[in-house]
């Protein structure tokens, strides 16, 4: 059954994928609707959702401390005493994702079957759809770290052809291969994180290794050395977390993974794949517990990345860019929980975060959608009344994002705030930062929210029909004019689900009497512990403090964007650090300046000044077989074949001569 | 049955020159006859394919070390015999020949439209010579497979090659002769030191392995042999720093002369570590063990850099080749089963995967005359099939896990791990850079508006050409998901390699540290 879980879309994806090769893509090739196969791969995923909820029964029918499901299907890769099964295994931790990985792809695959309606190739987009629900859900109910990867892996695939969906634009096909490739850099660390596991324990099966770890660890086996191991082996996995959930210095990836179809933004860019990252902290908390030091890295460079993604999503104007960077950010809250033992808080507002952060991309899709490929939110202003329910869904994002009680976001984004700020790891700073970003979330998302519906209309409604001819293979080609519309039953019906969940989902980790902590148990220990010297009292303090940043946050974001000339007008006089935060601090055009440029001219050197100029020369030696061009037949009829000859015969010569009297 | 059992390597062998040599008598004057002579060189590549299932079938990995062995003899007085066996090394690069030839003959049906006759005589001759060298268990019987593969080679880049062939083929021929005349030299040695220690002369590889030789120093007989045997091994690899030859001659070959360089004659290469070099001198071996491992690491980093930078598609793919075998000698070089099974498989899969980029290339080359990446752009849009191909096998190329490049890099990197980390973390590298030129050069060509004029009308693949690709994407995947079933039978004869090929036996290969130890005995314990 566990193995089903992921073969159903695997299914889905290799219907879909075939009648796209079969019939979609040869010449002359039939133009379909989304409907069929949008249908087929809905079922599917939808089978998985069916089957995760049975498998989360079964075990919550099981005693706490037997929660596992296991299935092998075959043997992997055997050498020797070397022996990696393909096994899936089912518990708690992994449950709970399989459970929310399902259920929102299930949304967002309905959703997508009205959003990509006019689309030349739906067979196309939900055979990869499908296929990247089959990997992340290897990625979670892998038992051991190759198989993880292989998700691991499958999920990037997924997230580079998705991205460059709309390939005939050269810009959307660049951030996919920039996706692509920053994520081979973090994969570069995650496998070499592997390499020392099986180096230093012997396994990389999951439960092998937790066994190992934890025993060795309890009979005090682990010495120094062992603990530094350890300490290197969890930087070099988040480094791989770094590429895969986009923390700072890898997070470059994901605002520009934007450029592909909004409910991919929706699935693979917010809800599931970039959560892979907390999954895996999560998933090895034993090693990273035992790891002061690799606790502080994750801790330091998520609240970093929260921070610093915050500040650059104040000014962009593409609703889309918004989101993605308050997606990096809240990303970066998630590993701040992990960071200070809150590993099950990392995990709630993975959850919250998946519902209102889908929510909110799948909110924007259907204004894209309803305004037309518009995507600056200052062309947009007063979409309440043309769409209401969009309004009123993402209405319910908007506060559960901004941390507003009792919305799900305020339950999970508090816990981490205030372990932050009281576990044993945690430090007054780690709260500030993380609080000063939160009003900033509230203030952006704000201007995001009063930008888009509130206010009077900044567009011509009539007769306008920009953008509909800019991809060649015809995608998003309405039948209609330029009106501006709420999207159809298909896609509005998600974002209700979505936000009763935006609504209520926080009710599951609330502080104290966490279901969600005392589910996970089993495999992340609880821990309340509560450093020297914090009151508990604090907690209170600090909950009031930030629900008042939240609502302050609110209240100025929409006093400033009320008056759009005064906007402007703090703009000018703020010009510099506008144009740093607009320009996302220039990082881009430091890491292509620091790493792209220089090794690209370095390879051309080693070729043109290497392979060709001292190799040639040295190995077919005498300079004469020197350029690539000319010469050729040349040097042949010039009679350097003598020369060659020569050379050889005195090699021959002189090696007989050695072999027969230098070692006889 | 014995008698088969007994013919069995020979008919293989040989099958395909008699094949072709029956083909030179089909008037190939008419468009009839040119093709009755495809069909026919296809037919011999197929029964040859068909036989060699049969040798799969038979060769039971429990059994003795060499199986369907044959043996005449020659010249006895220097103790030479037609000597044939195969064991789990032979096997799969014989299949991967086998599996590979019918596809190289139908991807030229449409490529090769001069002297049909002698190109189909020559591609099934070579045919002989590259199953004849995995098979040969004499030395010099092995020698005389590994001159004989290189003259159709010669004369498939002189005649059907590009513009620069004649300049392609002499670098080809210079590069190759040096390395194998040194080799011969130290076969003879070898023969020599066998009626020294055992009163006759033997050119018998069981035999050879028995000898005593001195090893541990630079001029000692061990050190000095290892390195006549490397030389000719790593031009066929070919490793850094004698790589050069590759680019020209592969882009100067047509494609099935391509095809067939990078899948099979390379892996003469690693085939000839791995019978011949490593277990015959195990303390050379262990002298230049490291010296190996860093320049299959330079190889593995420089061949992906170097890639990056090429305006022509082929020469591309040859600098990958570059970048992928260098993974194998790092494998090779690292003594474990792990390193050297990923280093076997990876072999096999650069053949499969880099094999099908040389024919996705001729299929556009024979569409648009140029291989330059500038004068593409846009081509899914117009080859919506091919781009299905060309993407399946450049993720085969990237080693994604699923398909057959990652079984062997991860194992290889795995293994090296345990015998040098730091040499394996600048090696693990390569797993970002192959994909920064793949798929680049995947988006330059496939990607972005359609740009040339020319590639508006492009015709996408034929049913023939789907017929030449399926095959190998079904083994991209197969051998990414199922690598046990060539495990099977390969596993005993990569422990009876590794346990000649290390100095005073496997036995105490597994340098454990003290403290993982007891780790990992708690781990046992329950």
């Amino acid at each position: 059954m566990l193995a089903l879980i992921a073969l159903l879309p695997l299914i889905g994806f290799a219907i879909n994928g075939l009648w796209y090769v079969a019939v979609q893509a040869p010449p002359g090739g039939k133009k379909a609707g989304a409907t069929v196969s949008g249908v087929i791969a809905t079922t599917a995923i939808g089978g998985s959702f069916v089957l995760s909820l049975l498998v989360f029964l079964r075990l919550k029918g099981m005693p706490a401390e037997a929660r596992v499901i296991e299935q092998v299907v075959f043997d992997w890769m055997t050498i020797g005493d070397f022996n990696l099964e393909m096994v899936f295994r089912a518990d708690p931790l992994s449950s709970i994702f399989t459970l929310f990985i399902t259920g929102v792809a299930t949304l967002i695959h309905l959703y997508s079957i009205g959003y990509m309606g006019h689309d030349a190739t739906p067979g196309k987009f939900f055979a990869y759809l499908n296929l990247f629900s089959f990997s992340m859900l290897m990625l979670v109910l892998g038992g051991s770290l190759p198989i993880l990867f292989l998700g691991w892996e499958g999920v990037g695939l997924c997230s580079y052809l998705l991205i460059g969906y709309w390939y005939a634009d050269m810009d959307k096909a660049s951030a996919g291969k920039k996706a692509f490739i920053v994520n081979r850099i973090g994969d570069f660390g995650f496998l070499l994180g592997m390499f020392m596991i099986y180096d230093k324990f012997g396994t990389l099966d999951l439960l092998a290794l937790r066994d190992t770890v934890l025993q060795s660890s309890s009979a005090g086996l682990l010495l120094a050395a062992d603990l530094t191991a350890i300490t290197t082996i969890c930087i070099l996995l988040f480094v791989g977390c770094m590429g895969k959930s986009a923390q700072i210095p890898l997070y470059v990836w994901l605002p520009d993974a934007m450029a592909g179809p909004t409910p991919v933004s929706a699935l693979i860019h917010a809800a599931t794949m970039v959560t892979s990252g907390i999954y895996l902290v999560a998933r090895l908390n034993f090693m990273y517990s035992l790891s002061p030091t690799a606790l502080t890295v994750v801790a330091v460079v998520g609240v970093v990345t929260a921070f610093f993604a915050a500040t650059i999503a104040l000014v962009q104007r593409d609703i889309k860019k918004v989101l993605a960077y308050s997606t990096v950010s809240q990303l970066g809250y998630m590993f701040l929980g992990c960071g200070v033992g809150a590993y099950s808080a990392g995990v709630s507002h993975v959850i919250t975060h998946a519902f209102f952060k889908a929510l909110l991309f799948l909110g924007a899709g259907s204004v894209i959608h309803g305004m037309h490929e518009e995507q600056d939110i200052m062309k947009m202003g007063g979409l309440k009344s043309k769409m209401k329910w969009t309004y009123l869904t993402f209405a319910a994002g908007w506060l559960a994002i901004a941390g507003i009680p009792p919305f799900s976001g305020f339950f999970s984004k508090d816990e981490i705030l205030w372990r932050s700020f009281s576990a044993e790891h945690g430090s007054f700073l780690f709260w500030l930062l993380g609080a000063v970003t939160a009003v900033m979330t509230a203030f952006y998302m704000t201007r995001l929210f009063s930008l888009t519906f509130l206010g009077s209309p900044r567009f011509k409604e009539q007769g306008e029909h920009h953008g509909h001819s800019t991809h060649p293979d015809g995608h998003h080609e309405h039948g209609h004019g330029g009106a501006v519309h709420e999207s159809p039953m298909t896609m509005v019906f998600p974002l209700q689900v979505l936000a009763v969940l935006s609504v209520i989902g926080g009710f599951m980790a609330i502080p104290h009497m966490s279901w969600l902590d005392h589910w996970l148990e089993p495999v992340i220990p609880v821990d309340h512990g509560v450093a020297a010297g914090v009151a508990p009292a604090m907690e209170w303090v600090l909950m009031a403090l930030s629900v008042a940043g939240a609502a302050a946050g609110i209240f100025f974001a929409f006093k400033l964007y009320a008056d759009l000339a005064k906007v402007e007008k703090l703009k000018q006089r703020w010009a510099g650090v506008h144009k740093l935060l607009e320009n996302k601090w220039y990082v881009d055009e430091l890491y292509e300046a620091l790493f792209v440029r220089p090794i690209y001219t370095l390879s051309v050197a080693l070729w043109k000044g290497f392979d060709t100029a001292v190799i040639d020369r040295v190995v077919l030696g005498f300079g004469r077989v020197s350029e690539w061009s000319g010469q050729t037949v040349r040097v042949v009829q010039t009679g350097s074949i003598h020369l060659y000859a020569f050379v050889l015969l005195i090699g021959i010569i002189a090696t007989a001569g050695y072999l027969l009297y230098g070692l006889a | 049955m014995a008698w088969l059992d007994s013919h069995l390597l020979t008919a293989t062998v040989f099958l395909p020159f008699v094949w072709s040599l029956a083909g030179l008598l089909i008037p190939s004057g008419t468009e009839g006859g040119k093709t009755s002579l495809k069909i026919w060189a296809l037919l011999g590549s197929l029964l040859t394919l068909a036989i060699s299932v049969l040798i799969y079938q038979r060769y039971i990995p429990a059994g003795p070390e060499f199986q369907l062995t044959e043996t005449v003899a020659w010249l006895p007085v220097f103790g030479i015999s037609y000597s044939l066996g195969m064991d789990g090394l032979s096997l799969w690069l014989i299949m991967l020949t086998t599996f590979l030839m019918p596809i190289a003959i139908l991807g030229s049906f449409n490529a090769v439209e001069q002297r049909l006759k002698e190109y189909y005589f020559l591609l099934l001759s070579l045919e002989t010579g590259m199953i004849g060298a995995f098979v040969a268990t004499d030395l010099f019987l092995f020698y005389v497979f590994w001159e004989a593969m290189l003259i159709p080679m010669y004369f498939l880049i002189g005649i059907w090659g590009g513009k620069e062939r004649i300049y392609a083929t002499m670098k080809f021929f210079l590069y190759t002769m040096v390395g194998s005349l040194l080799m011969l030299v130290a076969i003879f040695y070898l023969a020599y030191q066998h009626k020294v220690q055992f009163g006759t002369y033997s050119m018998q590889v069981l035999d050879l392995y028995k000898l005593t030789l001195g090893g541990g120093t630079f001029s000692s007989p061990q050190s000095v042999m290892f390195l006549a045997f490397a030389l000719a091994f790593s031009i066929k690899v070919p490793l850094f720093p004698l790589h050069t030859w590759l680019p020209d001659a592969h882009v100067q070959a047509p494609t099935a002369g391509s095809v067939i360089l990078a899948a099979i004659l390379l892996k003469m290469g690693g085939y000839g570590f791995m019978r011949f070099a490593f277990p015959l001198f195990p303390e050379g071996v262990a002298y230049y063990q490291l010296t190996f491992m860093v320049l299959g690491t330079i190889a593995i980093v420089y061949g992906a850099w170097v890639a990056m930078v090429q305006p022509d598609i082929k020469k591309l793919v040859a600098y990958s080749s570059v970048s992928h075998m260098g993974y194998v000698i790092l494998g090779l070089f690292s003594l474990n089963a792990v390193a050297a099974t990923g280093a076997y498989y990876q072999m096999l899969n650069h053949g499969i995967s880099t094999g099908a980029l040389f024919l996705l290339v001729g299929m556009i080359y024979e569409r648009r005359h140029t291989r330059e990446i500038s004068h593409f752009g846009g081509i899914s849009r117009v080859m919506p099939l091919f781009a299905v191909a060309f993407l399946i096998i450049t993720l085969s190329s990237v080693a994604l896990p699923g398909t057959n490049g990652f079984i062997g890099e991860f194992l290889i990197l795995l293994g090296s791990w345990k015998a040098n980390p730091v040499l394996t973390a600048i090696a693990a590298l390569g797993v970002i850079f192959g994909a920064v030129y793949m798929l680049w050069m995947f988006q330059r060509v496939m990607f972005g508006p359609v740009t040339h004029k020319e590639n508006e009308g492009l015709k996408d693949l034929s049913a023939r050409e789907i017929a030449v690709l399926v095959p190998l994407i079904i083994a991209v995947f197969a051998m990414g998901i199922f690598p046990n079933f060539f495990f099977q039978k390969l596993e005993p004869s990569i422990e009876r390699f590794l346990a000649r090929s290390i100095p005073g036996g496997a036995a105490v290969t597994q340098v454990v540290d003290p403290v993982t130890s007891s780790v990992q005995l708690v781990m046992k314990g329950n």
